[in-house]
């Protein structure tokens, strides 16, 4: 399987993910200490974000992924097919 | 080999890019509705408001997954690529969606049952149908060639649909603590105010929209990793 090292942009982009990530789970860690006690409905604001947050980074990240895939692929084909034109016409 | 689903191998692009701007466009007013316009529960609080994302996301699951079973079925029948690449498609991204939901859901538990998972019916079936659609894909990456490798997806993608109806019905046919349907055609009448109903549906609505632009960039891929094959082939007989 060939591995694919992180671009600059890729790069920053994953640590700000990583990072937003991070914080969502120190919200709900935190909510979730103060969810037993809590008599207030609206204690469960973290619980909401968590919800929102998670499911936008996941939709963002196969997004990332299929974008980087097709660009990868449509590189690969060109490359190929460069080297194919340059083999046809050395043997022309 | 070439796919005629949604474009060519370079077409299709206006096709994704209009459903992508009119799934963003319908998500921005969703997240206004959700926010603004849907009144809060009484009992649960804000957190409540995860429904607009936790069933549009279970839905689009069981769309996904039908897709599956209808292309599996296409694929044996006809024997066309493009039948098992819809289906192939739909599987990755059902699965990303169930995941949202088993994750979406466990969120949700936390705050309103005290914890965030129980082995309770609707969950486990659920858990199920994840692990299948699982094993579809991984039947998919492992198979000797890719030609075995989709006939064996088709199959599985037809038995594990079987899981579906079995998810919907659980919290009727045993006793459980996951609420019951809101909508489908199992749903109680009036079990959502008109208000929270027509907000879900829309975003429903969005989800589908969302589900289908990720379906057609997937396709793209697919298209683009066909004629990677093609070239390759090409520069080995040259």
């Amino acid at each position: 399987m060939k591995i694919h090292r992180l671009t600059g942009k890729a790069r920053l982009l994953a640590a700000f993910l990583a990072m937003l990530l991070w914080l969502v789970f120190v919200g709900i860690a935190s909510a979730a200490g103060n969810a037993q006690n809590a008599s207030d409905p609206e204690s469960n604001l973290p619980f909401l974000f968590a919800i929102y947050t998670i499911t936008w980074l996941a939709f963002f990240a196969y997004a990332f992924y299929m974008t980087r895939r097709q660009s990868e692929l449509n590189r690969e084909i060109q490359e190929l097919r460069r080297i194919l034109e340059q083999r046809e016409q050395r043997d022309a | 080999m070439r796919s005629v689903l949604i474009g060519g191998p370079d077409g299709g692009f206006a096709v994704r890019t209009a459903l992508l701007l009119a799934a963003a466009s319908t998500m921005i007013l969703n997240l206004a509705l959700i926010y603004f316009w849907v009144p809060t529960e009484q009992v649960m609080g804000v957190v409540q408001r995860g429904m607009y994302f936790h069933v549009p996301l279970a839905y689009v699951a069981f769309l996904a997954f039908f897709i599956v079973l209808a292309g599996s079925v296409m694929y044996l029948w006809k024997g066309s690529e493009k039948w098992d690449a819809l289906a192939h498609s739909s599987a990755e991204i059902g699965v990303l969606f169930t995941t949202l939901v088993l994750v979406t859901g466990a969120i949700w538990a936390k705050p309103v049952w005290g914890v965030w998972w129980t082995w309770d019916s609707r969950l486990t079936t659920s858990t199920i149908l994840w692990l299948m659609y699982i094993a579809y894909l991984m039947l998919r990456a492992y198979a000797p060639s890719p030609q075995q490798g989709a006939r064996y997806a088709a199959v599985m993608g037809i038995v594990a649909f079987v899981n579906v109806p079995i998810v919907y019905y659980a919290t009727i046919l045993w006793r459980t603590v996951h609420p019951g349907m809101v909508v489908g055609p199992a749903a109680e009448s009036g079990s959502l105010d008109p208000t929270m109903r027509s907000a879900l549906l829309f975003s429903t609505l969005t989800f589908t929209l969302l589900f289908a632009y990720l379906v057609s960039e997937r396709l793209a891929i697919r298209r683009a990793f066909d004629s990677l094959v093609s070239v390759r082939y090409q520069e080995r007989i040259a």
